[in-house]
C-alpha cells in the first residue's frame, strides 16, 4: 500500500513539471495529495487490524488500526480542498485576465 | 578632559549642527568651525593631561604620543578646512548632512587613534568610513562612494578577521597585550599581520588597491577633498605603524632570509610601495584635472610613508612621521588652493584655467610654498622628511628602493610644477578677467597652513624631539638624536636653520638684483599672442595643452589596473543574473522540478 | 493568568464574526489585533494541555521564552502594519485576521501536526494577501510550490511519526536522543524541504522573487518581513529542539544554506530594481539564519533574525510606497487604482534623488539599510561581531571568511542603492536640484512617523544593545542544541 502512495505522488509531481496548462497542474496538484493520504493511511495499516471502532463484537479485540494517520488524513483531505478551492479562483481569474489556461502564452511582468 | 567626553561631545555637536544648518546654512558652517578650532585648542593645552580614564563598558581608550600626534595632525586639517565651509554650504545638495557628516568623521579618526582595544578602534574605523562615504556623492561622482566603500570594506574585514583570530588564539582584545602575545607563534603573527596591513594599504592607497583614490578624492565635494587626502589616508598610516612596531614584525620574521638587511617579507611590502611612488607619481604627470593630480601624487607619497615605516629604523620612522605631517598640511594646502580657484572660477580642469597668479597673488603664493614642501626642496618641512628617509634607505643599502624614492622625488617636481604653470602662470583668460581673490575667510587658513610648513622646515627640532619620544613610547632601543638645531644622522647632520639662511640669501641676492635691473614693459597678452593669426581651435594653444607630451609618449600604453577590478566587479555581477535566470523564474514546473532534484541529491547524500 | 491560547483562538473568531457582519471589519480587525498586541505582553509561560486530551492524541501549547519573545514581535508588528496600511485592509480583513490566528499558533504549537495545520492556514492566508496585488501568475506560481512543499513536509512528519509513535515534539526530543540516531534522516530531510519554501533557500524558492518583487506596502512587509521572522523562528525550534542531527546531514543543510546565503547576495548585487534588491537580500538573510540555527548558534540566530525583521519592515513598507510612485503633472494614485493601471517605477535611477523631496522617509530607509549593512552605531553591527565572536571561539575559522566575503558584497549593492537613491545626477557631473527625479509619492504622516520610530530603535540599539543581547540569550537557553552563548559585552568591563 505504501508503494501506491508514493506511486502516485510521483505521478503527481511529473505533472506538475512537465505541464502547462493551468487546470492540468490543478489536477496534479490534487493526484499529488491523494498519494500523500493514501500513504498516511498506509502508515497506520498493520496486517490484519480492523478498523479502530469499538463495537460489542470486538470490544476485546486487540489488533486496531492506529487512528491517528486516520485523523490526520481527514484534515488534510480538507485542507487540499481548500488549496484546491483557491487554486481554481485563480485559474478562473487567470482566464479571465489573458484568454487562455496555457502558462507559457500568458504575458508576465 | 577625558577622551570619551571629546568624543562624545563632538558626536553630540554633530547632530545639533544639522540641526543648526536646517535653520541657517551659515550659521551651521561657522558652528563647525568653532567646534574643530575649539578641539584643537584643547588637545593643544591639553597635551599630556589628557586621560583615557572614563570608559563606557567596552569603549575604552588610551593616551599615547603617537595618538596625540596624528590627531594634532588631522585636527588641524579639519580646522583649517572648516574655514572653507561657509561658502560651499550654496553649492552642495545636503548641507545639513554635510556638516553632521564633516564633524562625525572627526568624532571618528579621533576614536581610532586612541582606542585601547581592536574593537573600538573597528568601530570608530567604520564610522570614518561612513561618514565620509556619505560626503563623496555631493560632489562629481556616484560610483565612486561605492567603490571607496567597496575597498575600504575589504581590507576592514580582513581587519575584523585578523582581530578575531587573535582574540580566539590569546583571548584578549587589547591592542598591545593581543600583539605582543602573537609574538609567540610565528605563523599566526604573520597571517594577522598581513590581514591588518591590507586595511592599512588600502587606507593608503597602496598599488595596487589606489585607484578608489583619484575617484574618491578627484570627485569629492572641494572642501572634503583635503580631509580625505590630508587627513583620512593616515588613518591607514596608523594602523600600519601600530602593526609593525608593537607586533614588532621584526622579530616574528627574524627566520627569514634577508635582503639589504631586512627580512624578505617586509621587503616585498617594501617593493609595493615603491610601485606606488612610481605608479602615483607617472599617473599624476598624465593628468589635466587638478584635483586627480593631488590625489595621485597621494599615492605617490603613501608609497614614501610606507616605506619609511617598514623599514623600522629610528630614521626611517621618524621620517616617516615627519612626512605623515608635512604631507598632511601641504596636501591639504593644495587642495585648499584648487578649491579658492574652483570656488572663483568654477572649475578644476586645467586646460580651462591660466593665469590666475594676476587675479589671486596670495593664493599662488601658498600654493607655491605647498608644492615646494610636496618636492622636499627646503626650507619646507618636506625636506626635512625627506632628508631622512633618503638617510635611512642609504644607510641600509637598499639602492633599489632608494633609486624608486630619487624618481618619484624628481617626478613630483614634474607634476606639482604643471597646476602653477598652467593655472597661475600663462594667460589670463578673458571670463576670468572679473575674478577676484579669494575670500579673507579662506586665505586665513591657508596662509597659516604655510606658515605651519615653512615654521617645521626652518626650525624642526620640536617636531624631530617630539618623534623620539614616540619611538621611545612605541619600544624602539634607539631613538633619533637631535641637539639644539641639528638633527644627527648616520652619515651627516642636518642643520636646517642653516640651509634655510643659505636659501634666504640666495633669495636676497635675487631680490636685489630684481629690484636694481630695469623694469619690463607691461603688454597686453592677447594682442601679441595670436600674432593677427585667427585661431581655429583655441584649446590647442593653450599653456597646458600636452604639457608633458614627450615624456607621457614613453608611457602611453600602461597597462590599467582599473580595468582588472572592473572585470571583478563584472563577473560577480554575471554570475548573480545567471543565477536570477536559472533559479528564479514564474513557472511552478521550473520550481518543482529544482525542488525534486534537491531532494533526490539530499537524500542520496545522506545515504552515503 | 490569560492562557496563550487566546491569541489563537480570537483572531479566528473575529475572522469569523467578521464574515457574518460585513459593515463593521474594520473596527473588529482593529479592536482583534489590538488585543492581541497587547494580551501577548501578559500571557503565562508554560506548557498549556488542550482539551485534556494526553500526547499524541491531544495537543500541546509551548510557550517559554524562545516563543515568548517572538510572539511579541509578531503581534506588535502585526499591529503596527494594519494600522499604516488601514485603507487598504478593508477587503481583506478576515484574511488577516486567519493570518494572525495562524502566525501565533505556529510559534506556540508543541505538536507536529498542528505545525502542519497552522503552516497550511498561514499559507492560504499567505496567498490570499499575495492575490491583492493583481499579478496573479506570480500568485500561482507561489501556491504550487507552496503547496508541494507542505506535502513534504506532512510526508515527513508521518514517516517520523511511523518510526517513533508520537507527534508531540517534547516527546520525540526525548526519543530522538534516547534512542540514539534514526535509521534514516529522510523524513528530516522532507520536513527541511517542506521548511525551505517558506523560508527561502535556494533552489526552493523560486516564488518569491514573483510575489516581493510586485508587493506593495502591505503584502511587502507582510510577507518579506512578519513571516520570514515567524517561519525562521520555527525552523530553529524544529532544528535545534526537536530533532538531533547528525554530523552529515548537518554539513549537508548547511551546504545549502550558504548557497543560499550566496546566491542571494550575488543576485542582489547584480540588480538595479528596489524591490530585486530588498527580497534578494532576504533570501541571503534567511541562509544565514538557517546556517546559524543548524550550527549551534542559536542565540546568535535569533538576534539575526529579529535585526532582519525590524530592517525588512521598514525597507520594505518604504520600497511598496516609493515604487508607487508617480510624476506631479500625471494623475494622481487614486486614478491608477480606477484605470486599474499602476505605473512601477521600479528602478533606482528613476527614483534618484526622492529622498532629497522626502528627507525624514530617507533616514528611516537610510537607518535600516545601514543597519542591514552592519555599519556601526546601528544594531546590524553588533549582530554581526556576535556572529563572528561565537564563531571563532569555536574554531571555525572558514565561516566566517565566507559570511564576510558575502557581506562586503551585500554592503557594496546596499551603499550603491542609498547612495543614488539620495544623490542624483549623472556620473562625472555635481549632485544638484536640477537633476531630482520628478517623481514623487504620497505617504501618510503617521506611517512616517510610526517607521522613524523604528528606525530610531534600531540606532538606540546599535548604541546599547543589552536589551536585545539579553532576551536573545534567554531565548537560546530553550534552545537545546546552542552550544555558543557567549557576547563581546558591551557593559560590565573586560572585552
Amino acid at each position: 500500500m505504501h508503494i501506491v502512495g508514493i506511486v502516485l505522488m510521483l505521478i503527481g509531481v511529473y505533472g506538475l513539471i512537465t505541464n502547462r496548462h493551468i487546470i492540468k497542474m490543478i489536477v496534479s496538484i490534487n493526484v499529488l495529495e491523494i498519494g500523500l493520504n493514501i500513504f498516511i493511511i498506509a502508515v497506520g495499516y498493520g496486517e490484519n487490524t480492523i478498523a479502530p471502532i469499538l463495537t460489542k463484537s470486538n470490544i476485546n479485540a486487540t489488533n486496531f488500526a492506529d487512528p491517528l494517520p486516520q485523523a490526520l488524513v481527514l484534515t488534510a483531505i480538507v485542507i487540499g480542498v481548500g488549496t484546491t478551492a483557491i487554486l481554481l479562483a485563480v485559474a478562473r481569474k487567470l482566464y479571465q485576465q489573458y484568454g487562455t489556461y496555457d502558462l507559457t502564452e500568458m504575458e508576465g511582468k | 578632559m577625558t577622551i570619551l567626553t571629546i568624543i562624545i561631545a563632538l558626536i553630540v555637536l554633530s547632530f545639533a549642527t544639522y540641526y543648526i544648518t536646517k535653520i541657517n546654512n551659515q550659521v551651521g558652517a561657522y558652528t563647525t568651525v568653532v567646534v574643530t578650532l575649539a578641539a584643537l585648542v584643547i588637545f593643544l593645552l591639553e597635551g599630556d593631561k589628557l586621560s583615557g580614564a572614563s570608559s563606557i563598558g567596552i569603549l575604552r581608550f588610551s593616551v599615547t604620543p603617537l595618538a596625540w600626534f596624528f590627531s594634532i595632525i588631522m585636527l588641524i586639517v579639519y580646522s583649517m578646512v572648516a574655514f572653507f565651509n561657509p561658502y560651499w554650504m550654496k553649492k552642495i545638495l545636503h548641507p545639513g548632512a554635510y556638516n553632521m557628516l564633516f564633524l562625525l568623521s572627526l568624532a571618528g579618526t579621533i576614536g581610532v587613534f586612541f582606542a585601547e582595544n581592536f574593537i573600538v578602534m573597528f568601530i570608530f574605523w567604520e564610522i570614518v568610513v561612513w561618514a565620509s562615504m556619505f560626503i563623496i556623492p555631493f560632489g562629481k561622482s556616484r560610483t565612486a562612494s561605492v567603490v571607496y566603500y567597496a575597498m575600504s570594506t575589504f581590507g576592514s574585514f580582513t581587519f575584523l578577521y585578523a582581530i578575531f583570530m587573535l582574540y580566539a588564539n590569546y583571548g584578549t582584545f587589547v591592542i598591545k597585550d593581543s600583539l605582543e602575545a602573537a609574538k609567540g607563534d610565528a605563523n599566526i603573527a604573520i597571517a594577522a599581520f598581513i590581514l591588518m596591513l591590507l586595511a592599512g594599504f588600502i587606507k593608503l592607497g597602496i598599488f595596487p588597491f589606489h585607484i578608489w583614490l583619484p575617484m574618491a578624492h578627484g570627485n569629492a565635494p572641494d572642501t572634503f577633498s583635503p580631509i580625505l587626502s590630508g587627513g583620512l589616508v593616515k588613518l591607514g598610516a596608523f594602523l600600519t605603524i601600530l602593526i609593525t612596531t608593537l607586533l614588532p614584525i621584526h622579530e616574528v620574521t627574524k627566520d627569514q632570509a634577508y635582503i639589504f638587511g631586512v627580512p624578505i617579507l617586509i621587503y616585498v611590502l617594501m617593493i609595493f610601495g615603491a610601485i606606488s611612488i612610481v605608479v602615483g607619481t607617472l599617473m599624476a604627470i598624465k593628468q589635466d584635472d587638478a584635483k586627480k593630480l593631488l590625489a595621485y601624487s597621494s599615492v605617490a607619497n603613501g608609497g614614501y610613508i610606507l616605506i619609511g615605516i617598514l623599514l623600522y629604523d629610528e630614521m626611517a620612522l621618524s621620517g616617516a612621521l615627519i612626512h605623515i605631517f608635512g604631507h598632511a598640511i601641504a596636501s591639504a594646502t593644495a587642495f585648499l588652493t584648487i578649491a579658492a580657484v574652483s570656488y572663483r572660477t568654477g572649475t578644476t580642469k586645467m586646460s580651462e584655467l591660466g593665469g590666475m597668479i594676476h587675479k589671486m597673488p596670495i593664493t599662488y603664493v601658498v600654493y607655491l610654498m605647498a608644492i615646494i614642501s610636496m618636492a622636499g626642496i627646503p626650507p619646507m618641512t618636506g625636506f626635512i622628511s625627506k632628508w631622512l628617509l633618503f638617510q635611512a634607505l642609504a644607510d641600509q643599502g637598499m639602492f633599489f628602493i632608494a633609486t624608486t624614492m630619487f624618481f618619484g622625488s624628481i617626478g613630483s617636481f614634474l607634476y606639482v610644477f604643471r597646476p602653477l604653470s598652467v593655472l597661475f602662470l600663462g594667460q589670463l583668460k578673458p571670463e576670468h578677467k572679473t575674478v577676484k581673490e579669494a575670500p579673507i575667510g579662506m586665505l586665513i587658513p591657508m596662509v597659516i597652513l604655510s606658515g605651519i610648513t615653512l615654521f617645521y622646515g626652518v626650525l624642526p627640532n620640536s617636531l624631530v624631539e617630539y618623534t623620539a619620544k614616540i619611538e621611545s613610547a612605541l619600544g624602539f632601543d634607539k631613538v633619533i638624536e637631535t641637539s639644539a638645531l641639528v638633527i644627527q644622522g648616520n652619515n651627516g647632520d642636518l642643520h636646517a636653520p642653516l640651509i634655510t639662511g643659505i636659501f634666504a640669501f640666495g633669495f636676497i641676492i635675487a631680490l636685489i638684483i630684481f629690484l636694481i635691473a630695469p623694469k619690463s614693459r607691461k603688454v597686453g597678452l592677447m594682442d601679441t599672442y595670436t600674432a593677427g593669426e585667427f585661431l581655429y581651435t583655441p584649446s590647442l594653444y593653450h599653456a597646458g595643452y600636452a604639457y608633458y607630451a614627450p615624456f607621457e609618449r614613453l608611457y602611453q600604453k600602461h597597462p590599467n589596473i582599473v580595468a582588472l577590478f572592473a572585470a571583478l566587479v563584472q563577473k560577480v555581477k554575471d554570475f548573480g543574473k545567471f543565477i536570477r535566470f536559472v533559479f528564479f523564474s514564474r513557472w511552478p514546473g521550473r520550481g518543482v522540478m529544482f525542488i525534486i532534484l534537491t531532494m533526490i541529491l539530499l537524500m542520496w547524500g545522506e545515504k552515503l | 493568568m490569560i492562557r496563550p491560547v487566546l491569541l489563537v483562538v480570537l483572531p479566528l473568531l473575529i475572522a469569523f464574526l467578521s464574515v457574518m457582519f460585513k459593515k463593521q471589519t474594520k473596527p473588529l480587525l482593529l479592536i482583534a489585533v489590538l488585543i492581541n498586541a497587547v494580551v501577548v505582553f501578559v500571557i503565562d509561560k508554560g506548557e498549556y494541555i488542550i482539551g485534556n486530551h494526553m500526547q499524541p492524541y491531544g495537543i500541546v501549547l509551548n510557550v517559554d521564552n524562545y516563543s515568548l519573545y517572538a510572539l511579541i514581535v509578531l503581534n506588535v508588528l502585526f499591529a503596527l502594519l494594519v494600522l499604516l496600511n488601514l485603507a487598504k485592509i478593508t477587503k481583506i480583513a478576515s484574511i488577516l485576521m486567519i493570518a494572525l490566528g495562524g502566525l501565533n499558533g505556529l510559534l506556540m504549537t508543541g505538536d507536529l501536526f498542528n505545525l502542519f495545520v497552522f503552516l497550511e492556514i498561514s499559507a492560504i492566508a499567505a496567498f490570499m494577501i499575495v492575490a491583492t496585488n493583481k499579478k496573479l501568475i506570480h500568485v500561482f506560481n507561489y501556491m504550487i510550490i507552496g503547496i508541494v512543499g507542505s506535502v513534504m513536509y506532512l510526508f515527513g512528519v508521518i514517516l517520523l511519526y511511523s518510526q517513533y509513535g508520537t507527534l508531540n515534539m517534547n516527546k520525540m526530543a526525548e526519543l530522538m536522543t534516547t534512542t540514539g540516531t534514526p535509521a534514516t534522516y529522510i523524513p528530516i530531510i522532507m520536513i527541511f524541504g517542506g521548511l525551505a519554501v517558506e523560508t527561502k533557500l535556494l533552489p526552493f524558492n523560486g516564488w518569491v522573487k514573483g510575489v516581493l518583487g510586485n508587493s506593495d506596502s502591505l503584502v511587502g512587509p507582510m510577507i518579506g518581513s512578519i513571516y520570514s521572522g515567524v517561519m525562521l523562528i520555527v525552523f530553529g525550534r524544529l532544528f535545534t529542539d526537536v530533532f538531533v542531527l547528525n554530523d552529515q546531514v548537518r554539513i549537508l543543510l548547511s551546504v545549502i544554506a550558504i548557497v543560499t546565503l550566496i546566491a542571494g547576495e550575488v543576485s542582489a548585487f547584480s540588480t538595479m530594481k528596489l524591490r530585486e534588491i530588498l527580497l534578494y537580500s532576504s533570501v541571503a538573510q534567511s541562509g544565514l539564519a538557517v546556517l546559524l540555527f543548524l550550527n549551534g548558534y542559536g542565540s546568535i540566530a535569533v538576534l539575526v533574525v529579529f535585526a532582519n525583521v525590524l530592517a525588512k519592515f521598514i525597507l520594505f513598507m518604504l520600497a511598496g510606497v516609493m515604487t508607487n510612485s508617480h510624476k506631479k503633472s500625471e494623475h494622481t494614485e487614486y486614478e491608477h487604482i480606477l484605470n486599474n493601471t499602476v505605473d512601477n517605477h521600479d528602478d533606482i535611477s528613476t527614483l534618484a534623488g526622492i529622498f532629497v523631496k522626502n528627507p525624514l522617509n530617507g533616514v528611516a530607509f537610510s537607518v535600516a539599510s545601514l543597519s542591514l549593512a552592519s555599519l556601526p552605531l546601528f544594531f546590524g553591527f553588533f549582530v554581526k561581531i556576535n556572529v563572528l565572536y561565537s564563531m571563532f571561539l569555536r574554531g571555525d575559522y572558514v565561516l566566517p571568511a565566507i559570511i564576510l566575503a558575502t557581506s562586503l558584497v551585500e554592503g557594496a549593492y546596499i551603499i550603491r542603492m542609498l547612495v543614488v537613491l539620495w544623490n542624483p545626477g549623472k556620473e562625472g557631473e555635481k549632485a544638484t536640484k536640477e537633476a531630482v527625479t520628478s517623481l514623487n509619492y504620497e505617504i501618510d504622516q503617521l506611517v512616517c512617523m510610526v517607521l522613524l520610530l523604528i528606525s530610531l530603535s534600531l540606532v538606540a540599539l546599535g548604541i546599547s544593545p543589552d536589551l536585545a543581547i539579553d532576551r536573545a540569550d534567554e531565548a537560546g537557553a530553550d534552545l537545546e542544541y546552542n552550544i555558543s552563548t557567549e557576547y563581546v559585552e558591551l557593559e560590565g568591563g573586560k572585552e
